[in-house]
């Protein structure tokens, strides 16, 4: 899709998508339409339950008086909340109504408005960037798609005054809208294409924009000691990988920021095998890795000026012969040993290695872990945020304040002492289940045990958010992408901006025992 | 209740008239630190293996340090900085914990106490050794009676003497709500409820009950058609403490009060159902902080609002699918009737609200499952419509030991319990965040009122025996209130700084 920024006027084709506030108040764009259409506007608000309502939407198709296929009305809601993520709605939902014709232009009217919170033009750009993101599809497999059912909006037009400063606005968008969607299309991937190499080899490309690329196999992994990572993967007929990608956009002496991100190609559950229902979506535990390799995208492809260090743990969880059993005790590259009672809690012996080998090699400040790590955080959550944890205060605000501007929210989880005596084993240093109470907490805990006291660490349970069932504003069902745009933001605003302030270190409330 | 007395370390004959003998035990006090002890104490210390960690052990017919008794015993106070009232709890958990086991009659604890910490030592050893409610006819001998008398040594006994009551009042409390949660269903019916209500009145507290003809007059549906089948109506009970001034807009502790769920029509599996007779432990957790406001004397106006009823099987039971109507109008389509907590409280905060224009209102339930999912059994689930009622429960929560952790209601995903139907139906089903779910149902009828909802489904029982728990009820929620009643003495809702 094309994204282009014009001078504000009535287009001479396509679709116009115009703001409406809540009070039913025309935007003054929506104002020039209605005196176009010799008040059509105003006569179909009348008509209609439409009331301006944040993601309301009204469509006025073949409008009398000009030469448009649709005029769209979007709710903004109340003028003083119009935010860049309700323009992001606004792009969205006039994508959504655009589509819904054979239209290939859509032009967007961002007015400035007085008590916004911010510029139009910037304004302008998140409703490129949330048309952009709403209009996502995966259609690589389908290929007796009937023409009717193809999309045929190929052109975004933004209209705002400032349309310059808009488009200056726009670039850094779309090179993040670029790695959500490189991010989305890894995890729609299913397991038979992108297995743990076919991963690898497609982070590989990311040294076309600087990304240092290493690959690890099994034979280095085994000399690392990477017994926890490796025994997910010993079931597998595919070889078990680890990415390590370095973007160097600091000073060079500069500790990075440490991005670990779960991959597993595709999650069976291994001997504790999943029931069948619903198990196809296990393409998408390897959404963590997924978001990791966007993430690094967008920030080479931007010259962030920020060391980050991407570390992807490529594994496909699979039953065989050589799978691991329940019971087996593995020793994990930190030395800790564990004992494996349920082989379908994969994904934290991943992140258990992945994560000590962050720490040894590159020495992070900060350590960050995405995951689809455990069911228990979509009962605990649902699919409105993920969940947090993190044994540094100001990195968890930093992470909530993140989320809140991009729409990615976070919830803070506890972590504690009475939750970590829950992964107590009778025969290794822990097992890697906790029972079936506060499931995503115990996974939590047991991560922790791989974070060097001294690392700033968040971790990230994105189970519930990486592949929705419902539409989002900026996203279709399926693979969200959530993450890329949270970490990117976190760092633009954290790592980027300034020199980081002294750390203040505190540990989350302990839980009383 | 287990006697306390506070003795002056100095004293030369802390046991009274009755001298040492057999049945009592001496225990120290250890910091950690290599703090200094007393020269005959070291050995026994050494020798215990209590080197000032937390822990408590006792030693038979050992050299007491005070001369002969029946055992002598150190416990571990930790470092002496950290020396906290909640720390000092701890360590009488742990003095009760080993008395009990070793059947210790009378027990004196010895060390360099401030009267402000020896209380909460004393209320940690009461809280830890006094029994779960027992209904055995015969001693089984399975364990020992708990110690009859405590004697805490401390620097100044008079001062200690002076600050229990208020402590002890809690402690009291604390039992009397495990008590009502262990009774079995057939026992604490919800008559027998109100009996136990009723008891409060002596205190000065006004109870007034609404009983179903009541609830019928004034519209409370959901309370009603959670206890319809039941052949024990339910009924909704005010226990209303009036405080300094009666007009004062109060708070309101709204408790869940299911004497017994079955799950109803949407029958739960027979599998540890004997456990649905605490499903009560909310309204007890109200009533008993309540009977706290009362002992205490508070100056706040405070009423316990308890929604009771059994939730029963029966040919006139509540089916799934039907829609009942809460007292504020609003239909609710009833798709699980296992659903039920929530519809009780739902009719009573919206009773709460039209009665009493409360300052705030805390509910409490053991409500969900999912919570347990969620955060386990160390912490209960907060919800709140605005962040200084999160705020208030949360410092009460650390204040009282009693952990919260605040959970989010839910925001895009707020239409997942549209129903076809009526206003709302009461959850939404498969993987789904229930309590999330559950306190989003609540928050409709909290309206604008500041409200909490507290869930404690996960941390009402405490699941096995520990040196710090015994198994069973652990009257989750009577301090945490308590706690919420003394800030409120402290700085009155109305000036909480809004946020």
């Amino acid at each position: 899709m094309k994204v282009a920024f014009v001078q504000p006027g009535l287009p001479k084709s396509g679709c116009l998508a115009v703001g409406v506030l809540e009070t039913g108040a025309l935007t003054p764009s929506a104002k020039a339409a209605d005196a176009a259409t010799g008040g059509a506007v105003s006569r179909a608000i009348a008509a209609s339950r439409f009331t301006g309502k944040a993601e309301q939407v009204l469509d006025i198709v073949a409008p009398a008086g000009v030469d448009l296929d649709r005029l769209i009305l979007v709710g903004l809601g109340k003028a003083a909340e119009v935010d860049a993520r309700r323009m992001e709605a606004f792009g969205g939902a006039a994508a959504m109504a655009a589509g819904k014709g054979k239209s290939a232009e859509l032009t967007l009217a961002v007015d400035a408005l007085a008590e916004a919170h911010s510029s139009a033009a910037l304004l302008a750009a998140h409703a490129a960037l949330g048309a952009r993101l709403k209009s996502y599809r995966f259609d690589l497999y389908r290929t007796k798609q009937k023409a009717e059912d193809k999309p045929t909006l190929k052109t975004v037009s933004v209209a705002v005054t400032d349309a310059k400063a808009a488009k200056a606005a726009w670039q850094p968008l779309e090179i993040v809208a670029e790695g959500v969607e490189f991010t989305r299309n890894l995890v729609s991937e299913p397991a038979n294409v992108l297995s743990p190499a076919a991963f690898a080899k497609i982070a590989k490309g990311l040294e076309k924009y600087g990304v240092e690329v290493d690959v690890l196999g099994e034979k280095e992994m085994t000399k690392l000691g990477m017994g926890s990572l490796l025994a997910v993967g010993q079931g597998s007929d595919r070889e078990s990988q680890l990415v390590i990608l370095r973007w160097q956009g600091g000073a060079k002496d500069d500790a990075p920021v440490a991005v670990v991100g779960k991959g597993v190609c595709f999650d069976s559950g291994g001997i504790s095998i999943k029931p069948a229902a619903g198990m196809e979506e296990m393409k998408t535990d390897m959404s963590g890795a997924a978001v990791t390799a966007g993430l690094l995208q967008v920030l080479a492809r931007r010259k962030a000026k920020v060391n980050v260090v991407g570390i992807l743990g490529l594994v496909e969880n699979m039953p065989s012969g050589m799978a691991q059993r329940p019971g087996d005790v593995v020793t994990s590259m930190s030395g800790q040993t564990i004992e494996v009672i349920n082989t379908d809690a994969e994904g934290r012996l991943v992140l258990a290695d992945a994560l000590w080998y962050a720490q040894e090699a590159f020495k992070p400040k900060t350590v960050i872990d995405l995951a689809t790590l455990t069911g228990a955080i979509v009962i605990a959550l649902g699919a409105d945020h993920a969940g947090l944890f993190a044994n540094d205060d100001s990195l968890a605000k930093a992470l909530a304040d993140a989320g809140a501007s991009v729409g990615e929210a976070v919830w803070r989880m506890p972590l504690g002492e009475a939750y970590d005596e829950l992964i107590k084993s009778d025969i290794a240093d822990m097992k890697n289940t906790g029972g079936r109470e506060a499931g995503s907490i115990t996974a939590a805990q047991f991560l922790q045990r791989f974070v060097k006291p001294e690392t700033a660490w968040a971790h990230i349970d994105i189970a519930g958010v990486a592949w929705m069932k419902k539409a989002l504003p900026t996203a279709p069902k399926g693979a969200s992408g959530f993450g890329v745009r949270l970490l990117e933001r976190l760092i633009a605003d954290r790592y980027e901006a300034a020199p980081l302030p002294a750390k203040a270190k505190k540990a989350a409330p302990k839980a009383k025992k | 209740m287990i006697r306390v007395r506070f003795a002056d370390r100095a004293d030369p004959r802390p046991w009274g008239k009755t001298s040492l003998g057999p049945g009592d035990a001496w225990i120290i006090g250890v910091r950690a630190g290599g703090h200094p002890l007393r020269p005959g104490w070291k050995r026994l210390a050494r020798g215990l293996g209590i080197a000032g960690a937390p822990g408590c052990a006792l030693s038979a017919a050992a050299e007491s340090p005070r001369g002969a008794c029946g055992f002598s015993g150190a416990v571990g106070l930790g470092d002496a900085a950290e020396l906290t009232a909640r720390r000092a709890e701890d360590v009488g958990r742990h003095v009760g914990a080993a008395c009990c086991r070793r059947g210790v009659r009378r027990v004196f604890v010895e060390a360099d106490l401030f009267p402000e910490i020896a209380v909460h030592l004393a209320a940690g050893l009461i809280l830890r050794a006094t029994p779960q409610l027992s209904l055995k006819s015969r001693d089984d001998n399975d364990e020992a009676p708990p110690p009859e008398e405590a004697v805490i040594l401390c620097t100044d006994a008079r001062r200690a003497e002076a600050l229990w009551p208020r402590l002890a009042a809690e402690v009291e409390a604390v039992l009397w709500a495990r008590r009502l949660i262990a009774e079995p269903a057939n026992r604490l019916t919800p008559e027998a409820m109100q009996t136990e209500a009723e008891s409060l009145i002596p205190l000065g507290v006004k109870v007034t009950v609404l009983d179903a003809a009541a609830l019928e007059a004034r519209g409370l549906g959901l309370l009603l058609a959670v206890g319809r089948a039941s052949a024990h109506p339910p009924r909704l009970i005010a226990a209303e403490w009036p405080g300094a001034d009666p007009a004062e807009a109060p708070l309101v502790l709204v408790g869940k009060g299911i004497t017994f769920d079955t799950g109803g029509i949407s029958i739960k599996p027979a599998e540890r159902m004997e456990e649905m007779k605490g499903d009560m432990a909310g309204a007890a957790a109200a009533l008993a902080a309540l009977a706290v406001a009362a002992k205490t004397a508070s100056p706040r106006r405070v009423v316990a609002l308890l929604a009771v009823a059994e939730n029963a099987v029966g040919g006139n039971a509540t089916r799934p699918g039907d829609v009942a109507r809460a007292c504020d109008g609003s239909s609710v389509e009833i798709v699980d009737t296992d659903a039920e907590g929530r519809l009780a409280l739902a009719d009573a905060i919206a009773y709460a609200r039209a009665t009493f224009s409360p300052a705030l209102v805390a509910d409490v339930a053991t409500l969900t499952g999912a919570v347990r999912r969620a955060l386990g059994t160390h912490l209960a689930g907060l919800f709140a419509n605005r962040d200084d009622a999160a705020a208030r429960l949360e410092a009460a929560a650390a204040d009282s030991g009693e952990g919260l952790w605040r959970l989010p209601l839910p925001g895009a995903d707020e239409d997942a319990l549209k129903s076809d139907i009526a206003d709302i139906k009461n959850c939404a089903w498969g993987t789904v965040p229930d309590a999330l779910h559950a306190a989003l149902f609540l928050s409709g009828f909290a309206g604008e009122t500041p409200w909490a909802h507290l869930d404690i489904a996960g941390t009402a029982d405490a699941p096995a025996d520990t040196p710090l728990e015994r198994k069973g009820p652990r009257g989750f929620g009577v301090r945490l209130f308590a706690a919420l009643i003394r800030s409120l003495e402290e700085t009155p809702w109305s000036s909480t700084p809004r946020t």
